[in-house]
């Protein structure tokens, strides 16, 4: 029970992060004129880390023992 | 993406001086070194904590620093995106409020009718910043791009293609001697 919470909510998490963060690369692509180059660096870089982050979020949401904490007694 | 027009070049982009980053960038490498203070001394503090090396406190700090990378991006986004575009035609000027809120202006340089720079404290007299206000002629209104670098060379930038677009824009006079 308390993997299914745990999973939901990480789920969307990560969903209102990819909304967010594309909202942010749209606005950045939407009102740039195509000669600045620290919206690509930017972007590059921030995609790379939120890869990374991600990668290790999930990785240790998977080894957390998830249906030894009791929420709901 | 922005686009100018075929008959327009590109004088100078103005954004904010980096003084103005400054408050939300320690805010920000203060919570990005909040963990690492935590994982030193809660457990000399606290010897009962639960174990900071268990993975739910690595999976909490990676979320925690997704966040913070979020609201980072988000901040470069709002730095990056408040700008005044002048050209030798007109100024666009983009208001980035956050993130679904922006207002965009165009300036032609024709409606200007003079440029005002405000250098107010020490700290923008030692690192050159200030706001740069341009007076339009008519129902636009004034604009202003709050702390600026360099402004003295912004106002003479727009200065000096406001006087060569009402040059071109005048007609020719004929005086006739009678």
């Amino acid at each position: 029970m308390t993997f299914v919470i745990a999973i939901t909510a990480f789920l969307g998490f990560i969903i209102f992060y990819i909304v967010f963060a594309s909202a942010v690369v749209y606005h950045l692509n939407a009102f740039s004129l195509p000669t600045w180059t620290g919206r690509r660096i930017s972007l590059i870089i921030f995609t790379l880390l939120s890869l990374i982050l991600a990668g290790i979020a999930t990785t240790y949401f998977f080894q957390v023992p998830w249906d030894s904490y009791v929420i709901f007694t | 993406m922005l686009s100018l027009r075929s008959d327009e070049t590109l004088v100078i982009v103005v954004r904010r001086h980096w003084w103005t980053l400054l408050a939300p960038t320690v805010i920000l490498f203060f919570f990005l070194a909040l963990p690492g203070a935590l994982t030193t001394f809660l457990p000399q503090e606290w010897p009962s904590a639960p174990a900071l090396a268990s993975p739910i406190f690595k999976f909490a700090a990676a979320i925690y620093f997704l966040t913070l990378l979020l609201f980072s991006f988000l901040l470069w986004m709002e730095y990056y995106l408040d700008v005044w575009i002048v050209t030798t035609l007109r100024i666009i000027d983009i208001d980035q409020k956050s993130l679904f809120h922006r207002v965009v202006s165009e300036i032609p340089l024709s409606r200007i009718q003079n440029v005002t720079i405000d250098i107010n404290g020490i700290i923008e007299t030692f690192l050159k910043f200030g706001d740069v206000t341009v007076e339009t002629a008519g129902e636009l209104g004034n604009f202003t791009a709050v702390a600026v670098p360099l402004p003295y060379a912004i106002k003479d930038a727009i200065l000096e293609h406001v006087h060569s677009t009402t040059e071109q824009e005048r007609p020719a006079v004929t005086t006739n001697y009678h």
